[in-house]
């Protein structure tokens, strides 16, 4: 009788923290899960937003009901994005890759990008260039004169390389790292990419927190605050100062 | 009159202002320290010239949104912070060398009424003891605010007095603001820039993109901004500065324009490019 007692004891318990670690187990996996989710609505506090389930839900994203404030209520689907055609072909230092759009998940917004061309191009030891931009139509480009590439890139600080996400339809991603500590510079593995006529999205990892610059805005300090949740817009602007008293 | 003693003002807005400058740094952290900085930087640049933003989430990432163009990326390794600047620099142009004496005193301001007025105003701060480098005339001193004019009932004998200026060491520095008025019979600029296709366009590739600066009107009816109300307001068109033919044209008008008024620099203002319209 003690033995079967003391057996059922151990049972309900074990019974007990094996729930309980799975609670936890799943608590923790919605943390990280809600803590790398991309925002769908960034412009839900703006006062000409219509944010609502509804508005979140016509944008084809996720809308997490019991979501707190320190997650992202309206958030893109982790399967959103780019899947890699073919294997990559090279191009002169460097390679291309051919990208089609995940038409499983629905585009956030009208003419959605379906193909799409990554060019990766070497260009000098120290500097790489991504280029991502639409296989069927020309787009505006930036017509300002640049240093030319050099011819040959021999010895490169950086390594790129790509990866398909079989949990999450193949997906596309991509990363730079240093040659020599493997630190990852730019990293595209958190989703996020869309790429639309009138709205194209990255989103990367950042090697560490200490983020400088970008401009031209207000700033309190010269060092950007990652747990901040702002947006800045960049877009030239004849700003008046009110004639207030400024720095110089 | 604006004051000019430092004072750390605090905006508490994040709006966005005059420059583009979709350029980051990162300083690497060593890897499982706890953000330690590791003393190693890159820098990124995304080559995209429409409206955008960006922002952070602590995981840490970096979310970039614009509404136009490609996504055109460079990444500088650095990994030195200063070799990152050397090579974006080396990339998209050098930073110029400000000429030494724009480092000085400089006395600028808007609304003076007339030649007598800019004098009056030079000869107080040096009375007061104030140094003075350099002089600036605002758009006061054109002609209904056309650029490459000088108004010639108030600020007549402004060459004569900035080269008085220039004798007595101080330089000077005139402002224009890039763009051309809407005058197609009179004003000689704009009948040759149309001529020389230095203006930008609609996407139709023929209509000219008519906006209102100064000396400007507003482009839309029901939103009269009045700036000044004696001024005559007029469309303004923008200057296409990617082209050589827009280049060489602005060049041209800038050098005729020296032959009339000595300067040492130029402001060029509204160049965001400004539109009252909007």
């Amino acid at each position: 009788m003690g033995i079967i007692r003391s057996t059922l004891i151990l049972s309900v318990l074990i019974i007990i923290v094996l729930i309980i670690s799975n609670i936890s187990a799943r608590k923790s996996f919605f943390k990280r899960e809600q803590s790398t989710r991309i925002n769908c609505f960034p412009e839900s506090t703006s006062q000409f937003s219509n944010f609502s389930k509804q508005s979140c839900l016509a944008r084809n994203c996720l809308f997490d009901d019991e979501a707190d404030s320190n997650t992202f209520q309206c958030y893109l689907s982790p399967n959103y994005g780019y899947i890699l055609q073919d294997s990559p072909e090279l191009i002169s230092n460097g390679l291309r890759l051919k990208l089609k759009r995940n038409t499983a998940v629905n585009s956030l917004f009208q003419q959605p990008i379906e193909n799409v061309l990554l060019d990766v191009q070497y260009y000098t030891n120290d500097i790489i260039r991504f280029k991502l931009y639409d296989a069927d139509n020309k787009r505006y480009e930036v017509p300002i004169p640049l240093k030319p590439s050099s011819e040959k890139v021999s010895l490169p600080q950086y390594q790129f390389s790509y990866s398909s996400d079989s949990s999450r339809d193949n997906i596309l991603s991509f990363s730079i790292k240093r040659q020599d500590d493997q630190s990852v510079l730019f990293d595209t593995s958190l989703g996020g990419l869309v790429l639309n006529n009138q709205f194209l999205q990255i989103v990367t990892r950042l090697q560490s927190p200490h983020v400088y610059g970008f401009g031209e805005n207000n700033h309190d300090t010269l060092k950007h605050n990652v747990q901040e949740r702002k947006s800045w817009g960049i877009f030239a602007r004849d700003q008046g100062l009110s004639f207030r008293k400024s720095y110089g | 009159m604006k004051i000019v003693f430092f004072l750390g003002t605090n905006w508490d807005t994040n709006s966005n202002h005059y420059g583009s400058h979709p350029f980051y740094l990162v300083m690497e952290q060593v890897a499982n320290s706890n953000e330690i900085p590791s003393g190693r930087m890159h820098g990124v640049l995304l080559l995209n010239s429409n409206a955008m933003d960006y922002s952070f989430e602590p995981t840490p990432s970096l979310t970039i949104r614009t509404i136009g163009g490609i996504l055109d990326f460079f990444v500088f390794l650095g990994p030195k912070p200063e070799q990152v600047i050397e090579q974006y620099t080396w990339l998209v142009g050098r930073t110029i060398l400000p000429p030494y004496w724009s480092l000085g005193f400089q006395l600028s301001r808007w609304d003076y009424s007339n030649l007598t007025h800019m004098q009056h105003i030079v000869q107080r701060n040096r009375d007061a003891g104030v140094p003075l480098d350099v002089q600036y005339a605002d758009i006061d001193y054109m002609e209904a605010e056309k650029d490459f004019t000088v108004d010639s009932k108030n600020f007549r004998g402004l060459k004569e007095y900035f080269s008085q200026l220039n004798n007595e060491g101080v330089r000077t520095i005139v402002i224009l603001d890039p763009g051309a008025i809407d005058d197609q019979t009179k004003y000689a600029p704009t009948i040759e820039g149309i001529q020389k296709d230095v203006f930008i366009k609609w996407t139709d590739g023929k209509t000219l993109m008519k906006g209102s600066c100064w000396p400007g009107d507003v482009f839309f009816p029901g939103r009269i901004f009045s700036i000044r109300k004696e001024m005559e307001f007029l469309f303004f068109y923008y200057i296409d500065f990617f082209t050589k033919r827009a280049q060489d044209w602005w060049s041209k008008w800038i050098k005729d324009f020296r032959n009339n008024i000595s300067f040492d620099g130029l402001w060029i203002d509204m160049n965001e490019p400004g539109n009252f319209s909007f």
